[in-house]
């Protein structure tokens, strides 16, 4: 069982988000897999409110980059201009690489790349559910750590459906009923660069015993 | 302002209370559209704001309306909005209010002069007057 910790941890700590991809394709059976996984995925009452959209077709994910770009760019742009965006990036010093980051941000690059991916799953919840939100993105995780054990890469998208008014013109487009919502997209492909990790927060400062504000990690 | 009223308002902020409760700042983006369907319903010609600020201000929805416009954005300065009190209850709390239809009906007319959906910056609140920037979405080289 040693394996299987030590084998599951791995998977854990290696999942990053990928947004480069090269052109190899996710074979079906792997595919299968990730979706299976979903599956799995705990859900209140045992309701599995979700449902997926496999896309492949190009102009498909196409529409979704358009739609992801013009959703990063808008929220980032709106940061830009209320000076939000200038306080997150106070201690980057190097202007030239700050005004680089703005540009990636507020051009919504930073979410266009989508398209570059073999498949995007669009990942929908049902609304006369409970627990929609919750079980939807359990089935999310379980199919970012899916894909991090085939050896594939993901990433993990609300930009073309965060605001309600992308939402519908990519419900629209897709034909999605009324009974659900669009809850996020996931690109899945072959990762062409892996980034380092990003830095997590000190699990000192994110545990508490007992009471919210008494360390857990400093009483031990 | 009748106790109807009152309670009325209440219940607006309350909802809106609770959904950023629920969903956290992420709630904003569920609220672009509020109001827009009455106003599509009321105004008819959403796309001259012009005419739209005087609607507002003939119907008494607002007391007044400045608008200024730049490059990247448009701003507004509405006083007197029949809103304030919604606005008030997050100011109050020391929160960022979350919506605004009277932006929200902006955004629209704005979209419809041929920019993408538009994005809301924080809305300013002092001396009750909101003060509301939107950032126009034409191309993507703001910075």
């Amino acid at each position: 069982m040693d394996d299987v910790k030590d084998v599951f941890l791995q998977v854990i700590n290696d999942r990053r988000s990928i947004r480069n991809y090269t052109d190899e394709k996710v074979s079906d059976e792997d595919l299968n897999t990730i979706l299976e996984s979903a599956r799995q995925a705990p859900s209140g009452e045992n309701a599995q409110p979700w449902r997926f959209i496999v896309v492949r077709d190009e102009k498909n994910k196409k529409f979704l980059s358009d739609l992801s770009r013009r959703g990063s760019g808008r929220r980032f742009t709106g940061e830009f201009l209320s000076k939000q965006m200038h306080a997150r990036f106070e201690k980057l010093k190097d202007q030239a690489k700050k005004e680089a980051a703005f540009k990636k941000l507020t051009s919504g690059d930073v979410s266009a790349f989508v398209n570059e991916s073999d498949v995007i799953v669009i990942v929908l919840g049902k609304k006369e559910v409970w627990d929609t939100p919750f079980d939807t993105s359990a089935a999310i995780e379980n199919m970012l750590l899916a894909v991090t054990a085939l050896g594939l890469g993901a990433c993990w998208l609300v930009a073309p459906c965060i605001d309600v008014r992308d939402e519908k013109v990519l419900n629209e487009y897709f034909g999605i009923s009324d009974e659900y919502k669009t809850v996020s997209i996931i690109a899945i492909g072959q990762p062409a660069r892996v980034p380092k990790a990003r830095p997590r927060l000190p699990i000192e400062e994110l545990v508490f015993s007992e009471k919210f504000g008494e360390s857990y990690f400093d009483k031990k | 302002m009748s106790l109807m009223d009152q309670f009325k308002d209440t219940l607006i902020f309350e909802s809106q209370k609770e959904f950023y409760d629920e969903r956290g700042r992420g709630a904003r983006y569920r609220m672009t559209t509020v109001g827009v369907s009455f106003f599509k319903d009321a105004v008819k010609d959403l796309k001259d704001t012009d005419s739209l600020v005087k609607w507002l201000q003939d119907n008494g929805f607002v007391e007044e309306i400045e608008k200024e416009e730049d490059n990247v954005s448009v701003t507004i300065k509405v006083k007197g909005c029949c809103l304030k009190n919604i606005t008030e209850g997050f100011t109050k709390h020391g929160k960022q209010p979350l919506s605004c239809p009277i932006a929200n009906v902006f955004m629209y007319s704005m979209e419809q002069n041929g920019s993408m959906p538009p994005e809301i910056t924080p809305i300013e609140f002092e001396d009750g007057v909101c003060r509301i920037r939107m950032a126009k979405i034409f191309t993507s080289d703001v910075v």
